[in-house]
Parts: structure tokens; C-alpha cells; sequence
């Protein structure tokens, strides 16, 4: 009978090697982990300058964040809806860009009734209704989104619950002749027209000025790369969809499309999104590759984010950290890459059994990896 | 005088799935150019139809026959044998399309020929390996003949052959599982697709 022996092979574990974690995530972030933003400075202020120039004022924002993949441009997005959670005159909404172009318009809107939630948009607009002169807001609705859908968002704010519980299914499917009857009003949503429209006077709702109150809200529109994908018919009603809402939404109101673009200059971006929605972008921020010292302050940063004992050169130093990434070609300097390179290398320096990072284990590390890809 | 092009079924059903004016760009290539296919694409076309509107374009009259020497005989001197009929993942449609070609250019010597095929399994393989010993014959993809038709006039705007690249790419791409790599690779083509109709706006607008 054979033996089966298992080799206990002794690895460092995190914190022996001075680490309360591995802060270099290999996968595209989530929304509920703790955020640590590292190097990309300059992004970081112009994204941040974008935020307080919409708190500060009340106009209209569209901003394009645009570069390669594993740039950070989702992380970015995560990063600053973590940062302003707390603002309570702030509304933030995180749509990704849907993947099937014929149904773009119905999972956007859905995407945005449910990142909002029913109870928040009901709450905000009682708020309203008790604040404003309800002919006022009545007016101030229909301007937007037509004199029915108008009554239909009143209606959300209702204390009655019955009548909520329709407004719940009016928004999501239908609701049937009967109900429609009772609650009084005259249409449904059905045409891409009419989802934008109800939409545009949803939003506005959270982004009204006047009376003293003065909401402001943030849209993040990811991987907008995708409507690469679409058809023209596809294409148009989305485009038509998004620049409603952006013109028929008066103030308040900041959009950032995030575009992945893997190569060339960002005329590929105006031929994918088009003239129209191009034309409206009043700042674009790049996300540029990153030369090898971005990519050290990346990764400096970050490696000091997890370290326990700060002042401890373990598990690496910035000498060999620097000779680390010089060691990295150009194109795999993204976080994304670096990340990946970082963890294996924190995997291999433990699996080794060693606290410290010196020229030998770089060397070896190198080796191997070398040979993996070979 | 036309210009004469041999059509492979991948690219018939996406020219038929991009339109403008009423009318697919399969229809307007046919109104512009001869267009015309082998047997075998001809039996393809019938299995395919349900996947674009090219009903018109099914028709024996576009089927031709090879006249030097009989289809099979070509394919035994290209391929050393004679090529099953509709296998699945087969390649006789695009080397009987090929031989075709060949056969019209230098034998009946019909006047300038296009092989368009969008099937990147033939240009990357037996279709690029044997097409530069025939320099006479062009080769196109779907792309080409947005091209081809924004230069002729066809397409009447810049804008119009824009939007054509949407349609075209949606096509290509159904069937493809998204991913980073088509996304680049997409983008690339759109770039350089882009680029070459900013040129012929440029000549003619």
C-alpha cells in the first residue's frame, strides 16, 4: 500500500512579513471595500475639483475620464462614491453601461430606480411636496418631464400606501387600465421617449434649487467603451436617452462617462460616442499610461498602506521596490498589472519563507516568472 | 464598367444587417458592382437566411460555374482532395469562392475581381496563404465594401458611413463573448475604418 506524506512547507503568513493585508487587489474593486487611493495625483485633484465645483455651485458638469484598461477608472468611481456617501445634499448613481444595446434604455433607467431605491425617491419627494408650493413643484415637474409623468412622481411622494405600491409597479412593469384609472393618470412608460422623460423629472427631484434647498447629484456612467458594440438604431436611442437627460436637467448636476480606450488618441472616442454627446463634454480627464516613476509612486503608496510597522523596511524598501518596477516593461504598467506582479511577488517572497525583499529574491522571482510565461 | 466581386456568406449576412435609404448594403453592392458566389455559398446562403434580409440575393442566377477546369478539379490542385459539401466548420465556401475567382480573372478573364470575406479563419489561413500568388484578385472585408460604396457615391455623407460602422461591427461581434481583447480589437478597426473614410471625404466632399 503506498503512503501518501504531505510535506508541510513552512510560509510567512501576512503579518510576519509585516503586512495586515495584501493591498494590491487583483480584481476590479468592489463597492463595499475600504478604499486607499495611491499615486495619480492629478487625476485625483480633477476629479475632486469636479466634485467641489458641483457643491459649490449649481450649474452642469459632463466630464469624460477616458485611458487604458486597468487604468483605475472604476476604482475611481467607487473611490469618490465612498468619499461623498455621507453628503446629504448629495446623490450619487453608478451605472454600468448595459452590454445588450436593444434594452440599453430600460436597464439604464431600472439601474438608477434601484440604485436610488423606491424609499429614497419617495422620501425626497414628500421632502419637496412639504417644502415647495405643490402647484410650484407640479410646475417645475412638468416643465421636465411632461404634465403626466409629473402627476405620476407626485403620486410617489403619496402617504397612502396603496397608492405607492402602484407608483412601486408603475415604475418597474405596468400597471394595469384600472389601476392606471385610479390613480389618475393617463400614460404609462413604454417608448425610450417616455423613459427619458420620466427620468429627466425623477433626477430633477435631486437636483432642485430654490427655496433654500439646493440638492446636487453625481452620475457615474462606466465602461462606455461598450456602445462600441451597438448598433446604429441601438446606438441612437441610448445617445438620445443620455443628452435628454444631461440638456432637460437644469443645474446641479455632475456626469462622468468612464471610457476605456486601449489604444490611440481620444478622436476614436468622438467616432464611438459620437458628435453629439462629445460636444457636451466640458472636461476631459485622462487617465495616461504610466511612465516607471508613476508606477513606483503607485506602488509605494499602496505597499505603505498595508505595512504594519510603517517604519519597517519589510517586506520591501523603495530601492528594491524601484528596482522592482524598473524591471517592468512599459505596458505593464498599469495598476492592474502592477498589482498582479505585486501580489505574486508577496506570495513568492512568503512562500520562500523571507521577511525582506533584497537582489536575490528579485532575481529568482524574475527567473520564475519568466519561465511561468515561456 | 462594374467591377465584379465574389461574396462569401459570412459577409452577405453582415452587409444584409446594415442599412440606409430603405436598403442594405448588400443591395447596394449589388446595384454597384456584379456580384456573384459558388455553389457551395449558394447552398450556405440558404441554410443562413434566417440571419439577414438577403432573400432577393438567394438566387441560382448569382451561382457560377467555374470554366477552365471543373470546381473539384481546382480544389484537388489547391487542397490535394475533393471538399465535403455544408461540413460543419468546413472551408469549402471560401476556396470554392477563391477558385472561382481565380477562374473568372485569368480564364474567362472577366475584368477586375473582389473576394470579399470577413471569415478571419480563410484570410489567416488557406485564403492569405495562396491569395498573394494572385496579385490581380482584391482582397475585402465588409468594412471595404462601406468603403468602396462611401468613394462611389453611394453613401451619400460622411455621417451615414459613420454610423454604417456601428451596424456592421454589431453584426461581427454578436456572436462573440465580449472581452477586453475584441473591445481593443474593435476599437482598432473603428480607428483605422475611421481614418480611411475621413480620406475619401476629403477627396470628394
Amino acid at each position: 500500500m503506498k503512503k501518501l506524506v504531505v510535506y508541510l512547507v513552512k510560509m510567512k503568513t501576512l503579518s510576519e512579513i509585516n503586512l495586515n493585508k495584501n493591498p494590491f487587489s487583483e480584481t476590479t474593486p468592489s463597492r463595499e471595500q475600504n478604499f486607499f487611493w495611491a499615486g495619480m495625483k492629478t487625476v485625483k485633484d480633477r476629479i475632486a475639483d469636479c466634485y467641489q465645483d458641483a457643491i459649490d455651485n449649481n450649474g452642469k458638469q459632463l466630464i469624460l475620464n477616458w485611458g487604458p484598461y486597468g487604468g483605475g477608472k472604476t476604482f475611481s468611481s467607487f473611490y469618490f462614491l465612498a468619499e461623498h456617501s455621507t453628503d446629504p445634499n448629495l446623490t450619487q448613481i453608478y451605472v454600468r453601461s448595459p452590454k445588450d444595446g436593444s434594452k440599453a434604455t430600460r436597464e439604464i433607467f431600472n439601474t438608477i430606480i434601484d440604485e436610488l431605491t423606491f424609499d429614497r425617491i419617495s422620501e425626497q419627494v414628500r421632502e419637496l411636496l412639504n417644502t415647495v408650493e405643490n402647484a410650484d413643484f407640479l410646475k417645475y415637474l412638468s416643465g421636465r418631464a411632461g404634465v403626466e409623468f409629473a402627476k405620476a412622481i407626485v403620486l410617489i411622494g403619496s402617504d397612502d400606501n396603496n397608492i405607492t405600491a402602484l407608483m412601486n409597479r408603475f415604475l418597474y412593469s405596468s400597471v394595469t387600465a384600472t389601476e392606471l384609472k385610479t390613480l389618475g393618470l393617463a400614460k404609462q412608460i413604454k417608448t425610450d421617449g417616455d423613459l427619458a422623460k420620466f427620468l429627466t423629472g425623477l433626477l430633477s427631484c435631486f437636483s432642485y434649487d430654490g427655496n433654500e434647498q439646493s440638492f446636487k447629484l453625481c452620475m457615474w456612467f462606466d465602461e462606455m467603451e461598450d456602445l462600441i458594440y451597438y448598433s446604429t438604431k441601438h446606438y441612437q436611442a441610448l445617445s438620445q436617452f443620455l443628452r435628454d437627460l444631461y440638456d432637460n436637467i437644469p443645474n446641479n448636476l455632475l456626469i462622468f462617462l468612464n471610457f476605456t480606450l486601449a489604444e490611440g488618441e481620444d478622436t476614436t472616442i468622438e467616432l464611438i460616442l459620437g458628435t453629439a454627446l462629445w460636444s457636451r463634454i466640458i472636461k476631459k480627464i485622462r487617465f495616461k499610461d504610466f511612465d516607471h516613476s508613476d508606477a513606483l509612486e503607485y506602488s509605494f503608496d499602496l505597499l505603505n498602506e498595508g505595512k504594519i510597522d510603517k517604519r519597517s523596511p519589510n517586506p520591501m524598501d523603495k530601492a528594491h521596490l524601484k528596482k522592482l518596477i524598473d524591471m517592468l516593461p512599459l505596458g505593464s504598467l498599469t495598476p492592474r498589472e502592477i498589482n498582479k506582479k505585486m501580489t505574486a511577488i508577496i506570495k513568492f517572497l512568503r512562500t520562500k519563507d523571507l521577511v525582506l525583499t533584497d537582489d536575490q529574491v528579485i532575481n529568482d522571482f524574475i527567473t520564475q516568472q519568466e519561465q511561468e510565461e515561456s | 464598367m462594374k467591377i465584379n466581386c465574389i461574396i462569401d456568406t459570412c459577409s452577405c449576412v453582415y452587409l444584409s444587417n446594415a442599412e440606409f435609404s430603405q436598403k442594405s448594403l448588400l443591395r447596394h453592392l449589388n446595384d454597384s458592382t456584379h456580384v456573384y458566389y459558388s455553389h457551395e455559398v449558394h447552398r450556405e446562403l440558404i441554410d443562413h437566411k434566417s440571419k439577414g434580409p438577403m432573400d432577393f440575393f438567394i438566387n441560382k442566377k448569382y451561382a457560377l460555374n467555374t470554366q477552365k477546369y471543373s470546381i473539384e478539379n481546382y480544389q484537388k490542385r489547391m487542397v490535394n482532395e475533393v471538399l465535403p459539401s455544408r461540413k460543419k466548420g468546413g472551408s469549402r465556401g471560401e476556396i470554392d469562392n477563391f477558385l472561382l475567382t481565380i477562374d473568372l480573372l485569368h480564364h474567362t478573364k472577366k475584368g477586375a475581381m473582389v473576394y470579399i470575406t470577413d471569415d478571419k479563419k480563410a484570410i489567416n489561413g488557406k485564403i492569405g496563404e495562396w491569395a498573394p500568388s494572385f496579385p490581380g484578385i482584391q482582397l475585402w472585408t465588409s468594412y471595404d465594401v462601406l468603403l468602396f460604396l462611401y468613394a462611389h457615391n453611394v453613401i451619400p455623407t460622411k455621417a451615414i458611413a459613420l454610423d454604417l460602422i456601428r451596424d456592421i461591427n454589431a453584426t461581427v461581434t454578436k456572436n462573440e463573448p465580449r472581452s477586453e481583447e475584441l473591445t481593443a480589437r474593435i476599437q482598432k478597426l473603428v480607428t483605422e475604418v475611421g481614418n480611411k473614410i475621413e480620406k475619401v471625404s476629403r477627396i470628394f466632399s
